[in-house]
Formats: structure tokens, C-alpha cells, sequence
């Protein structure tokens, strides 16, 4: 085995060698954890194989165990968990009982990694061509010269802009997605055979996302590789993916072609997974997302049977009682663990056409927020020496000129990158930050920039739900005290009542009203989040402002918050300022949506509107690149050429200029893109209308020209 | 990275005028000043001698002026005359910086050398019989103060074993071998100190770097261990390290007085707690002020090495 | 930007109906325990001595440890054991009275310079840069020098000296949450500047503060010591150790119990503070990702 690793060379796989042959052989392994001494049974009897040539998904939420059975293919589990039973064969290798010296030829070489977060994965202090340099080097018989030109190509071939630049710079100075790149670089350096993903794309903007799953594409074909991808994304899995095998809390559950499963998914928990993620046809109005309701089980103390019948519709009690085997559907790797499968109804992929919808006329509406050309510039601090030489004063134009209406009772979703100064957007109406330029106007009352310049009553209106629910709650105050307070601080209940108050409120978010003595440790993601969204609520508000609060959560649990939020808006009749960067997410929720990007708006309307030709271009490139996890449609594919320009000073015309697919000239860098009306639909582009109206749906059902909407 | 380095020292300048200040005011509260000193039991209270005498030197003009003619003065190399040697500072200080240099920067150096190998190794066996050890005696080291180790030292090694002098004295004899079986013991005292800080913090910082990403990446990469632990894990764990010994330098120059004391050494902390005693201010005032500019420039050198160390660093 | 899950995936979602017990470290263990010990001397030791502290006995002078002198007795003929008791009173009391201060107007400091910032933070900072370029010894010395040589001077040159090191890592650990999310929502709401920094921010900050006292506990033994060693702190008669040793020097080859035993009694106790210290740190820093 060790002879394909020739002295002095790379080799790669002969062709005839490719294509069927499994790569990667785990049979029956069992990875266990001890925190506190307590044995935590995170992975049970998972059996997968990767073919040569192939791309395998593991998909699962988070406590699935998809992460560890990808570490320990590897050995690569911290010192926390063990493998306790079971092997994993590289080619006809026994991984598990290689010596360190022969792991480690392997390692980094014939097997290799890309991990989640690229920032952490690289070493801060050392420059990143070195880096890469390093897997060269210890791998192959190359020196000096030879190994700085691997490098070079390799930085070219993952589409780095300026090698020789870029080998000299550290990780920090790089972006998210040219980190990603590096450590990508670092993991096909030597050809690898085997390469696993462990969540690659979590993190990056949705554009970054879809150049990177080109890049690996195409590196995998240039480079004969099979991939093992780890994600919880069903979109990427559908586009990207041969065939996927679905984890739920330490099993496999289902696995199978992507083809099958995605059209007709055997394992309840598969079918509510495709179901519980909002799509570009739902919207809110139809009806609400199907939520699985229930926690993951607690791995240390499992009940007998199958480990999903407890959340699972249709578990019945034969589904409690026997240890549930995996039932072949179609050959020995397509299977699906469930003893009802066949029982249950056929799977209906749930086509909601368009139907004739309550629209709401956007200017029918009071407006409750009426924002005015809102500029919001941070000036960079210059030092001394700057000061000296007469440098000009720089800006960074987080926010540059927005204006927009929000209605009470409605819902208007920004959406953009990062970057693009939606969150800025959002602290500013909220009073963490002061605007520089333009007005708010909060129910015909100016807003004051800061909080605490505000009154009592503007504050207690206005609300705002964070993004990460490990941060947003006290880790020092229980639940109780936590949503009590508004409570206290507005004179909203008297001591006496403040109790039932409390309660009322847990239970409109769906939480026990015990939960008031709680604290946070004690809650999971989804549950915390609740909390924030009871204590923003407990101010009885008319405007919210959701800063990306179900980015940090799993998709099951982002369908639960989402249901809950537009619930909550019907009975309270209160606004929201739903800031996001998820597409299908913000189609379902809103009743309006505000593109932005670099600071300015590019588009704005219904999401009916909005999804549909005409578009702005940026749009146009945002549509193509998410990932639906819907094999019956098609997709277009644009991607944006050059890097994101600068948001310090930046130049006049059109933001988007550099990097749009469609410029029509010197006009978009010179001049501020004109306002093009469709009615309440809005687009500010240099593009006339006639060629705006005659452009193509993004995505459309496959095989005709209806778009998804 | 030259930007960074123009603007430490812009701070270290403040600091020093900052320190200067402070000292010069410190001692103002002194009760009674030199003057008293001297003339104590010699004169009667008040008027006449004391007036004239304060005015020979200069203790009767306002305070700002008094500061800032020291502070000129010393700027321009002048540190004064001391009251009690009746003698020119500047090179009695010099003289007894040295003295103290020969004990500091020996014990400096073999401490960090030794607590990078011992730091290192302990972190690699986390609970093995090393580690454990090391854990006790550096635990043993942070606790005994430089002049009980010192004492102890003394009783074992030159009078129950006679190996080394009790007292340190540079009279007689030169050369390398003689100044270091003459300095060992004190050395030794200083070196230990500062090794058990410095051992704690190295431990400590490693096994934590040990846990990062970019230590997984490098294991995933196939690299051996030695170059795992010494090329990617050291030099990020360096980085508490770093700060801890420039704070050792700091308390080692207390240290120093004690040592100075218990070995009978002529050095500067020696010098401090004599100027202290005497009353003597213009010799106070200039060797706190050495000794803190000091223990200044060893911030700014351990601040150059953090930025060499981290790349982030050097742009703020 | 977004992480999507925290690094244990398992234990974050996975219910946990029962806190499982936490295990205590032993070196806080062995810490809580001794520095209670020395504690209980400090408190009753004076009252159970066999002899005064100052009693001479000029027939036993420098005697060995005997039945009679547990300790032996020092060159007036004074009990050592006695004298070794009663200093713990002495040493704990301005250790620990020293260390209260400088924690408590640190943390202060800490607080308010961290989370107001500006103009504030930035001359607080630069005055506590001025008075920690002094290496901490000399600096108590200059101050007791000032002051005069007595007990209370110690313990507030030791004061002065552990505010800036104390400010520094309130103010550090201030800084970490001053952005983060629940004290952002508490800015939305209004509320003021005493409510977050007390109400908000102080709650969370005790961890780094209570192994910061600690850690400043053991040095304040030392500096206690130190100082009395070098004729700055307690004044003789009074039966400090570091005193003790400084003034039994001569004897020191002779009659080494004089020395070692107030030297024992030193080690002893900053051991026992530096084992609590570390207990802390190790018990605070499990707590906190255990139940993350």
C-alpha cells in the first residue's frame, strides 16, 4: 500500500484504478465520550463506505455524531472521545491499528482534511505559504525551489489571486473564504485519495459558499479524490453530493443515491428534515413549517428501540420495544433504518404552487418605521503618523444612504452578506449605534441615536433578538429573572403579578413555566432563543429587530422558532426587522424584502416580487448560488469574478460595479444607480427596463419556465 | 511593525516621566528631609543651620522647580550628589548595577532555558510522574521567599557542606570561576524563583495551545510530533510566557534586595534600602528611578518579542 | 462570523434532567482546608500559647526544641513556638487586610474604566502603567519609606501596590463582555451605567476576580514578610516571621530553629494560599465548560 506514495513523487491513481473501488471502510464503529467520568454514547453502530471517485454526505443535526465518525476515520479524535468498537479501513489499510509512524504517512497525505472553521485551523503566527509548504515537504522527497513552486500551483489552482503575494501573507489578513481556500490548498497538496469535509462552507456568505463547492468539484476531478462531507445543509448535499447517509443521534438512519432520497425519503426523520426547511414556494401565509417537536435523547441513558421514535409521527409500539436493523431498499448501500417505512405514506415533495395569497399593498399600511437616507460611517482611527503627514480622514461606509418603511404588524426582511451593513442597520433603528447622517422616525417621532437618549416609552417599543443564543442570556441570572425584568423596568406588572406574567410569557414561546428557575447552562440553543424572544416580547413592543437569530441554530429547530415567530406576530400585532442571510428563510417569513449590499439597497419589494425577474444583478448572483435540497428544479449559475471592494471611502457609482455579471459601462462607477420603479417594487440599477424585463428566472421547476416562488 | 515600535516607545517616554513624578512626589512625604538627617542632634530645631543648608541645596525652592531641575539634570547624565556618601551618585549606581546585573542576568537567563524544557515537558505528559513532580516543586519554588531559600541555602550549603562562601564578596579574585563560586548560591536563589513562575505559566499556556485547531491541523497533516509541539504549539504558547518573564524581571529586581541582604552584596537593592535609611533623597530618588526605567525597558523588549511572536500584534 | 453549534456538540443539546456532582480538585481541597487551619490560629493562637510572645526567659536562651519549648527559643529566650503562633495572627491579618483593599478598589477601578472607556479608561491606565513599571517590593518600600515603619503603612503600601494588577484584570475581563449580546439587550432597554457594570457585567466577572484574589493573597504574604525582613513592616518586639528570621540571623548556623521555624510557617502558608489559588482557577474554569 505504501508504494503508492513513490519516492520523490506524487503519484495518483491510475484511471482503470478509479471509480468503484471504496476508499474509505467503516464497519460498525462505536465512539464514546467521557465528561465527568459519565459514558456518553455519541456514535453506535455506524457502517459507511466511500467509493473512489465519489462524494458521500453525512448529514445530521448537531449531537448526531456526524463530526466524530469523520475525526476518527482519521484518528484524529481529541483525547475526549474513544473508539470502542468497530474498524476503518483506508483501501485494504486497518487504520485503527496502524503504528504512529505509518499513520502519519498517511496522514495529510493520502487522507486529508478541510476543517470548519478555517480561521482557528490555521496557525496565527506562521505565514500561510509555509504552511502549505509544510505537507509538501514532509511528504514528498521535494526541497527548497521545488516545493515553493508545488505551493505557487496549488495557491493557483484554488484561484487565489497574486501566489507569490499571497504565500508571503498570515492567515489573519486573509478573508473567510480565502482562509478556506488555503486549507484546501494545504489538503490537496499531495493528491489525496480520501478527502473528508467537515463542514467547509459553514460560515462563508452564500456567494463564497458556491465558489468554493466549484473549486472542490473541480479539484476533485483533477485530482481523482473521493470526498466524505460532513454538513447539516440538505441544500449543499443535493447540488454537490453523490449519495448521502443521514446520522440522528449516533446512528445512520437512512442512506442512500441522492436521487432516491431526496425524492422519496424512507426514514420519518429524513422526511421531516426536507420538510421542516422553509422553501423559496412557502410562504407563511400557507401554512406553518412542520417542526419536530422533542429534544435529542440523552446519550448516556438511551431507551431501548428505535432512538428517533420518541419525536417520530409515526412511531407506533413496535418502534419502542426491539433494537431496530438497517432494512435494505435497493442494494447493500441504500438502506434506511425503520421498521415502519413501508407503512407510511408515500413522500410528497409538496409542490405549493402559487396560489392567490392575502397580499398586503405595502403602502397600505401605516408605516410604524419610516427610515431616511441613514448613513452610518465609522471613522478609522488615524495615528499619529497619519495625522502628521496630512493623510485624509477615512470612513467606512457601513450604512450609506438606506430608506425604507416598515408597517405595523409586518414583516421586512434585509437581507445581505457579510459585510454589507445589515447588522449595522439594525443596531442603528435599535439605539446601539448612532447614525452620521438621515433620519429614523419612530410613529411620526424622531429617533434618537443612542438608547438612552430615547424615552422611556420609544425604548420599551423597540426591541431587538440577537443572533447567538449563548450570548444573549446572563449566564448569571435564571430565566425568571431574565424576562422579569422589561417587566420591572417598564412598569409593566406589578411585583405581585410579575410571577403569572413570567409564566404567560414562557408559555407563548412554548416553554414548561417551571423553566423561570433555570438558567441558561441548563437550556439548549433553541431554548435559549426562546427565552430572548419572551423577553423582548415581555415589553409588549411594536417594532422587533431579529438580528439573524436562527443562523446559529439547527435547521429542526430554526422551523420551531420560525413558527413561533409568526405566531407571536399575529397575536401581538408587532413589526419585525428581520435582518438575515438566509433566502428561503426570509421568503417565508416576510412581507417584504430589502436587498443590501456594501451599504446601499439594491432591491426592494414583496418576495414575490423580489424573487422574480426583474431583478437587481446581485440578487440575480444570490439566487443562483443557495442551495435547495429540491432535485426538481434548475438552477442558474453566476458567479461574481473579483473580490468584495472596500467599504473604507469607497469610490462613487454603483457598489456592486466591480463584480456585476451584467455592467453595461462606465456609467455604473461613475454615477449612483437611478431608482427604477415597479410600483412598490424598487430597483436601483443603471440597467433600463427593457432589458431588466426580459431577464430569465433564476430558479425554475424543472423543464419549464415558471420561476419558484 | 516600525509604526508599533514608534509608538511603544512614545509610551515608554511618557512612563518614565509619569514614574519620575511619581517618585519625586512619593518622597516629598517623606518626614523630615535630608537635611534633618544630617543635622539632627548636631543643631537646634528650626532656623539658622537648617535654613542655610536647605538653601545650599536647593531644598527651599517650590517643588515643580525642584522636579523638573532633577529631572533636567538628569536627562543630561547628572544624577546628583548623595547626601549620606557625600559623593557624586552616578557612578556609585553604576558601580552597583553592575554588581546587581551579575547576579540578575545569569538567573534570568538559566531560568528561562530551564523553564522552557521543564514547561514543555511537563505539558506533554499532563499527570505523568513529571509533570506531577515538577507541579510540586515549582509549587514549593513560588512559595519560599527569596531570603528564607537564601537563608536556607547559607546553612546547607556553606556551613554544612562548605561548598560555597556565606557571604558573597567580590574582593578578592578575579575571573569567570571565581565571581560564579562566589555568586552560585544567590544565583541560585534568584534562578529558582523565577524558574518556578516561569515553569507554572509555560505548563499551563502549552497544554492549552495543545487543545487548539491549528495544533489538530498540524497533527492531521501528518507532521511529526517534535515538530508539532516545538514549531506550532511553542511559539503561540510563548506568548503568555513572554509577559510572565517580563514580570519576573520585575519582581526580581526586589528580589534583589533580598538576596543583596541575606548574602551581604553590595548591589543596588542594597543601595535602595541604604538610601532609605539614611534619608539620603537625591540617592533614593535616583536609584528608584534607575531601577523602574529598568524594569521598563524589559516591558518594551518583552513587548517587542510578543509582536515577533504574534503577527496580529504589530499592527496596533 | 456565525459558528453554527458550539465545540461539544453532544453536550450541548442532549437534556440533562440531574446536574451530575462536580468534582472538586484536590489542591483546592488540600487549600480550603489549610488556609482555614491557618485561618483558626490566627483567630484563637494568641489565647492558647503557651507563653506570651514577648516572655523572656534568660536561663533557656537559644535553647533547642524541647517538651518544654515545643520550638525552642530564640537568643532572649522567648518561646518560638509561641512567638510563630501569634505572628500567624499578625501575618494573616495583614496579608489579608491588605489584599481586601487592593481588591476592592481595583475592582472598582476595573469596572467603571473597562465598560465607560474614552478619555477615563485611558488616563486611568495610563496612571496604573506608571505605578506597575515599579517592581512591587521596592515600590512598598518607597511607601512604607514615606509613611513610616509600622504595621498599617505595610498593609497599605501592599494596598497600593496590588490596585493597578487588580484594575488590569477586572478591566480585562470587563472589556470581554462589555460587547456581548445581554449587555447590548440591557443598553436597548435603557438601563443605566450602575445597573450593567453591577448588575450585568460584575456578576460574571467574579471568576477572574476570586482567582486574582488568591493569587494576590500569597503575594501579599510575601510582600508582608519581605518587608519586615528588610525593618520596613512590624517593628520588634512584635513576633512577625519575617522580623524573626532577620533578626536571628546571626544564629543562624548555630541555632537553626530560630530561623526555620518562622521560615516553615511562611511556606506553609503562602503553599497553602497558592494551592487554594490554584484549586480556584481549576475548579472555576471546569465549572465553566462543564455546564456550557
Amino acid at each position: 500500500m505504501n508504494s503508492q506514495l513513490a519516492e520523490g513523487n506524487v503519484t495518483v491513481l491510475e484511471p482503470e484504478e478509479q471509480t468503484g473501488k471504496p476508499v474509505l471502510t467503516i464497519r460498525d464503529m462505536h465512539i464514546s465520550y467521557f465528561p465527568r467520568g459519565k459514558e456518553v454514547k455519541a456514535v453506535r453502530g455506524v457502517d459507511l463506505t466511500v467509493h473512489a471517485g465519489e462524494t458521500l454526505a453525512l448529514v445530521g443535526e448537531s449531537g448526531s455524531g456526524k463530526s466524530s465518525v469523520a475525526f476518527a476515520s482519521m484518528r484524529g479524535l481529541d483525547a475526549a472521545g474513544r473508539v470502542m468498537r468497530g474498524s476503518v479501513h483506508f483501501h485494504d489499510t486497518d487504520v485503527l491499528a496502524l503504528n504512529p509512524s505509518e499513520l502519519r504517512r498517511i496522514q495529510g497525505s493520502r487522507i486529508a482534511m478541510v476543517y470548519q472553521d478555517p480561521q482557528t485551523a490555521l496557525n496565527p503566527g506562521y505565514r500561510i505559504g509555509d504552511q502549505i509548504a509544510e505537507a509538501v515537504h514532509e511528504h514528498t522527497d521535494m526541497s527548497g525551489a521545488a516545493v515553493r513552486e508545488r505551493v505557487l500551483d496549488l495557491l493557483e489552482e484554488v484561484n487565489l489571486p497574486d501566489p507569490v503575494g499571497f504565500y508571503e501573507r498570515y492567515p489573519h489578513e486573509l478573508s473567510g473564504g480565502q482562509q478556506q481556500r488555503v486549507v484546501i490548498a494545504m489538503a490537496f497538496a499531495c493528491n489525496p485519495e480520501l478527502l473528508i469535509m467537515d463542514e467547509p462552507t459553514t460560515g462563508l456568505d452564500v456567494t463564497t459558499e458556491a465558489h468554493i463547492l466549484d473549486l472542490v468539484t473541480k479539484l476533485k476531478e483533477s485530482h481523482g479524490s473521493a470526498i466524505l462531507y460532513i454538513t447539516h445543509n440538505l441544500g449543499v448535499v443535493a447540488k454537490f453530493c453523490h449519495r448521502v447517509a443521514v446520522m440522528y443521534a449516533g446512528q445512520i438512519v437512512e442512506q442512500g443515491p441522492v436521487s432516491r432520497v431526496f425524492t422519496a425519503p424512507a426514514h420519518p426523520y429524513t422526511r421531516s428534515l426536507l420538510t421542516c426547511i422553509p422553501r423559496l414556494d412557502l410562504s407563511k401565509h400557507d401554512r406553518p413549517l412542520n417542526a419536530i417537536e422533542g429534544r435529542l435523547p440523552n446519550l448516556s441513558e438511551l431507551p431501548p428501540g428505535c432512538v428517533f421514535a420518541p419525536r417520530c409521527s409515526e412511531s407506533k409500539d413496535q418502534c419502542l420495544s426491539d433494537d431496530i436493523e438497517k432494512v435494505q431498499i435497493d442494494g447493500d448501500e441504500d438502506f434506511v433504518r425503520c421498521v415502519r417505512w413501508n407503512d407510511i405514506s408515500t413522500f410528497e415533495f409538496d409542490r405549493n404552487a402559487r396560489k392567490t395569497r392575502p397580499k398586503v399593498e405595502a403602502s397600505a399600511v401605516e408605516p410604524i418605521l419610516d427610515v431616511d437616507n441613514l448613513q452610518c460611517l465609522f471613522r478609522l482611527r488615524r495615528g499619529i503618523v497619519e495625522v502628521a503627514t496630512g493623510q485624509g480622514v477615512r470612513n467606512v461606509h457601513a450604512v450609506d444612504g438606506i430608506d425604507l418603511k416598515l408597517g405595523r404588524g409586518q414583516t421586512l426582511a434585509i437581507v445581505g452578506e457579510s459585510g454589507c451593513g445589515k447588522t449595522t442597520l439594525g443596531r442603528t433603528i435599535v439605539g446601539l449605534q448612532t447614525a452620521t447622517d438621515g433620519t429614523m422616525t419612530f410613529e411620526d417621532k424622531l429617533l434618537e441615536g443612542k438608547a438612552r437618549n430615547r424615552s422611556n416609552d420609544v425604548r420599551r417599543r423597540v426591541q431587538i433578538v440577537f443572533q447567538n443564543p449563548d450570548a444573549t442570556l446572563n449566564p448569571q441570572k435564571s430565566v425568571g429573572e431574565t424576562i422579569g425584568r422589561p417587566l420591572e423596568l417598564f412598569g409593566l406588572a406589578e411585583e405581585s403579578a410579575r410571577e403569572t406574567r413570567v409564566a404567560d410569557l414562557l408559555q407563548s414561546v412554548n416553554l414548561p413555566a417551571h423553566y423561570a428557575s433555570r438558567y441558561p447552562h441548563e437550556l439548549s440553543g433553541g431554548e435559549k432563543q426562546r427565552v430572548a424572544i419572551a423577553r423582548a416580547f415581555a415589553a409588549d413592543p411594536d417594532l422587533i429587530v431579529c438580528d439573524e437569530p436562527l443562523s446559529a441554530l439547527d435547521v429542526s429547530v430554526q422551523a420551531a422558532i420560525l413558527n413561533l415567530l409568526v405566531e407571536l406576530q399575529k397575536t401581538t400585532n408587532a413589526a419585525y426587522l428581520f435582518i438575515s442571510h438566509d433566502l428561503s428563510v426570509v421568503r417565508y417569513l416576510s412581507d417584504q424584502v430589502a436587498v443590501m449590499y456594501m451599504g446601499r439597497l439594491c432591491e426592494i419589494g414583496s418576495p414575490e416580487e423580489v424573487f422574480v425577474p426583474p431583478y437587481h444583478p446581485y440578487t440575480e448572483a444570490l439566487l443562483s448560488a443557495i442551495s435547495l435540497p429540491d432535485p426538481n428544479i434548475d438552477q442558474e449559475s453566476i458567479f461574481l469574478e473579483g473580490s468584495v471592494p472596500s467599504p473604507v471611502n469607497p469610490k462613487p457609482g454603483c457598489r456592486f460595479a466591480s463584480r456585476c455579471p451584467r455592467k453595461i459601462g462606465d456609467i455604473c462607477e461613475t454615477e449612483n444607480p437611478p431608482l427604477v420603479s415597479y410600483g412598490d417594487h424598487k430597483i436601483y440599477c443603471h440597467i433600463p427596463k427593457e432589458e431588466l424585463d426580459k431577464m430569465r428566472p433564476v430558479i425554475r421547476y424543472q423543464g419549464s419556465e415558471d420561476p419558484v416562488v | 511593525m516600525l509604526y508599533f515600535l514608534i509608538r511603544r516607545i512614545g509610551m515608554l517616554f511618557l512612563t518614565l516621566v509619569g514614574i519620575s513624578a511619581a517618585i519625586f512626589l512619593i518622597v516629598q512625604v517623606l518626614p523630615g528631609d535630608a537635611v534633618d538627617a544630617m543635622l539632627e542632634g548636631w543643631v537646634e530645631e528650626s532656623g539658622g543651620a537648617y535654613d542655610i543648608l536647605r538653601a545650599k541645596l536647593g531644598l527651599d525652592r517650590p517643588l515643580y522647580v525642584q522636579y523638573f531641575s532633577w529631572l533636567w539634570n538628569i536627562m543630561h547624565g547628572d544624577l546628583g550628589r548623595s547626601l549620606a556618601m557625600d559623593a557624586p551618585i552616578a557612578p556609585v549606581l553604576l558601580d552597583r548595577l553592575g554588581y546587581s546585573l551579575r547576579l540578575a542576568i545569569p538567573a534570568l537567563i538559566i531560568a528561562v532555558i530551564l523553564s522552557l524544557i521543564l514547561g514543555v515537558l511537563a505539558a506533554t505528559r499532563p499527570n505523568g510522574w513529571i509533570d506531577n513532580l515538577i507541579t510540586v516543586v515549582t509549587l514549593t519554588g513560588v512559595s519560599v521567599p527569596a531570603f528564607v531559600s537564601g537563608s536556607l541555602f547559607i546553612v546547607i550549603f556553606a556551613s554544612w557542606l562548605q561548598w560555597f562562601p556565606s557571604t558573597s564578596s567580590l574582593t578578592e579574585g578575579e575571573g569567570f570561576f571565581h565571581w560564579a563560586y562566589v555568586l552560585a548560591m544567590p544565583i541560585a536563589v534568584l534562578a529558582i524563583e523565577a524558574l518556578a513562575h516561569l515553569v507554572r505559566i509555560t505548563r499551563s499556556s502549552m497544554i492549552e495551545v495543545l487543545k487548539s485547531p491549528y495544533v489538530r491541523t498540524a497533527k492531521l497533516k501528518g507532521l511529526p510530533r517534535w515538530r508539532v509541539v516545538y514549531v506550532h504549539a511553542l511559539r503561540n504558547a510563548m506568548l503568555p510566557t513572554v509577559t510572565v518573564i517580563a514580570f519576573n524581571i520585575g519582581w526580581m529586581l526586589g528580589g534583589v534586595v533580598l538576596v543583596e541582604q541575606v548574602f551581604s552584596y553590595p548591589g543596588l537593592g542594597s543601595l535602595v534600602l541604604y538610601s532609605i535609611e539614611q534619608r539620603d533623597i537625591p540617592l533614593l530618588q535616583a536609584s528608584m528611578f534607575f531601577v523602574a526605567a529598568g524594569y521598563c525597558f524589559a516591558n518594551l523588549l518583552a513587548d517587542i518579542c510578543y509582536a515577533l511572536l504574534d503577527p496580529r500584534i504589530r499592527y496596533t | 462570523m456565525s459558528d453554527s453549534t458550539s465545540e461539544h456538540p453532544m453536550i450541548d443539546e442532549v437534556e440533562r434532567k440531574v446536574k451530575p456532582p462536580r468534582r472538586v480538585p484536590t489542591s483546592l481541597v488540600i487549600g480550603v482546608s489549610l488556609v482555614f487551619v491557618f485561618i483558626v490560629v490566627a483567630i484563637i493562637g494568641p489565647y492558647i500559647t503557651p507563653y506570651p510572645f514577648d516572655q523572656f526567659h534568660f536561663a533557656d536562651r537559644l535553647a533547642a526544641p524541647s517538651a518544654e519549648f515545643w520550638l525552642g527559643t530564640d537568643r532572649y529566650g522567648r518561646d518560638i513556638f509561641s512567638r510563630v503562633i501569634h505572628g500567624t495572627q499578625l501575618t494573616v491579618t495583614m496579608a489579608g487586610t491588605g489584599t481586601i483593599i487592593g481588591v476592592s478598589i481595583g475592582l472598582l477601578i476595573g469596572l467603571f474604566s473597562g465598560y465607560i472607556g474614552g478619555w477615563f479608561d485611558e488616563i486611568l491606565m495610563r496612571l496604573t502603567d506608571i505605578v506597575m513599571s515599579f517592581p512591587a517590593l521596592l515600590l512598598a518600600m518607597l511607601v512604607v519609606a514615606a509613611l513610616g515603619s509600622n504595621e498599617i503603612n505595610a498593609v497599605l503600601s501592599i494596598g497600593i501596590v496590588f490596585i493597578p494588577k487588580v484594575a488590569r484584570v477586572v478591566r480585562s475581563a470587563t472589556l470581554g463582555l462589555r460587547n456581548v449580546q445581554f449587555v447590548e439587550a440591557a443598553e436597548v432597554r435603557g438601563e443605566s451605567n450602575s445597573y450593567i457594570i453591577f448588575r450585568e457585567i460584575l456578576p460574571n466577572v467574579w471568576p477572574p476576580v476570586i482567582v486574582e484574589t488568591c493569587i494576590r493573597l500569597s503575594y501579599a504574604v510575601l510582600l508582608v514578610v519581605s518587608l519586615s525582613y528588610l525593618g520596613l513592616g512590624a517593628q520588634p518586639p512584635a513576633p512577625d516571621w519575617g522580623l524573626m528570621i532577620a533578626k536571628e540571623r546571626a544564629f543562624l548556623v548555630s541555632a537553626p530553629w530560630v530561623v526555620f521555624a518562622p521560615a516553615g510557617a511562611i511556606v506553609l502558608l503562602i503553599i497553602a494560599v497558592n494551592l487554594l489559588g490554584d484549586g480556584m482557577r481549576e475548579y472555576l474554569a471546569a465549572r465553566k465548560t462543564g455546564d456550557e
